[in-house]
């Protein structure tokens, strides 16, 4: 019986507690430039990421709610499909929205949002709704997470994560205090039903555009005006002072430097 | 959990039982995970045990054996997930062995964590992987 890999191989140990944030960033540092050169490594990881997106579809809301008994295998009909991972990144070039993201990294200091991150207002009831990613690089396609090296050329799509219907705006600011639009590409928040990882239209490339770059997943009870919320996080990107019903969490972008 | 369950039973009906189990005991006696370890390598010595136990139960067993011995396996989640030639040896080897070898070969550990996740020292994880090695050879005739 033969091991996959050798000695200075990435175990599904160590690929798990990368996930669930238990390494420091040198070590996930470590891992991540591994994943890069082994070819064997960087496919388990992409089977983990497949058996991790396919539980959120298969249990949504199973790790969201609370004193609810354990969801049936299959989605509740309420609710949406999660769209499979592949088909979206089929059809990303042509939804890119050519953004000016620069080569960068995940930071590690992702603000929580139950510690005094919501602005103007309540947040919705239960847990807060959450901003995460996958990102497609060459034919490979794997889930984003904190100190993951990103590369220009890599293709982000963004989910949300809510325990009920959330309306949704994701931003981006630059180093020099540009502010762009990631979603939505209307006047107003858009909504999104309760679920998983549900992903949200379009995505956007990365270039090679240098500096640092903080993005924000702003989470709403109601349709609040696009513009309201790109003018509080320009007025106070540290803490922006959102309408009424509005909670954000943000996170940080660095350049990648090796 | 519910990925390593699966591998380590092929049913994804006793995987869930297992994730069920593994989270519900936590939740009945926190004071389980006392923090020696990461939460994560905690998880996994969870559900290893949780799921040899399962193997070891003499129904799963005699299915288990009797799907090997007419050269086929009822594994309900093949594919990349299905380890159905460790699952049917883990069945023949001591409890420690047993998990050394699902740790070893399933997980694809290195010693140090072998020794983390099993609580025990690397020179004994060398010997327990000295041991292991010997019935792979006695096994395989070589």
């Amino acid at each position: 019986m033969s091991r996959r890999q050798g000695e200075d191989c990435v175990s599904d140990l160590q690929l798990d507690r990368r996930l669930a944030g238990e390494l420091s960033p040198a070590e996930g540092q470590a891992i991540e430039h591994h994943l890069e050169v082994c070819p064997a490594c960087h496919q388990r990881q992409a089977e983990l990421d497949e058996v991790q997106l396919r539980f959120a579809r298969d249990m949504p809301g199973w790790a969201s709610r609370r004193g609810e008994p354990v969801a049936a295998s299959h989605p509740a009909p309420s609710a949406r499909p999660h769209r499979n991972l592949q088909r979206w990144l089929a059809g990303a070039s042509t939804l890119a929205a050519a953004a000016a993201l620069a080569l960068f990294m995940v930071g590690p200091w992702r603000e929580d949002p139950s510690a005094g991150e919501i602005a103007g207002g309540t947040r919705a009831k239960g847990r807060a709704a959450s901003l995460g990613w996958v990102v497609r690089r060459g034919e490979h396609t794997f889930v984003g997470r904190p100190e993951q090296w990103l590369r220009a050329g890599d293709a982000l799509r963004f989910t949300v994560s809510s325990p009920e219907p959330v309306y949704v705006a994701v931003l981006g600011l630059d180093a020099r205090g540009r502010l762009s639009v990631y979603h939505p590409d209307r006047e107003r928040l858009t909504r999104v039903e309760a679920g998983e990882q549900y992903p949200l239209p379009g995505a956007i490339e990365l270039d090679a555009t240098p500096g640092q770059e903080v993005l924000y997943g702003i989470f709403c009870e109601d349709a609040a005006p696009l513009a309201s919320v790109k003018l509080a996080v320009e007025r106070s990107p540290e803490a922006p002072a959102l309408p009424p019903g509005c909670s954000f969490e943000r996170w940080g972008l660095s350049k990648e430097t090796h | 959990v519910l990925r390593r369950a699966r591998q380590l039973l092929g049913d994804e009906a006793e995987a869930r039982e297992v994730l069920h189990d593994v989270f519900t005991s936590l939740l009945e006696h926190p004071e389980q995970f006392a923090g020696r370890s990461s939460a994560m390598t905690f998880l996994y010595r969870m559900t290893t045990n949780n799921a040899l136990g399962r193997l070891r139960r003499q129904r799963t067993h005699a299915r288990l054996l009797a799907a090997h011995h007419s050269g086929r396996e009822e594994a309900t989640c093949p594919g990349p997930e299905a380890f159905v030639e460790l699952r049917a040896w883990v069945l023949s080897l001591p409890e420690e062995l047993a998990r050394v070898a699902i740790y070893y070969h399933m997980d694809e550990m290195t010693q140090e964590e072998l020794a983390a996740v099993l609580g025990c020292s690397r020179q004994w994880v060398g010997k327990l992987l000295r041991q292991l090695e010997a019935r792979e050879r006695r096994r395989s005739g070589t």
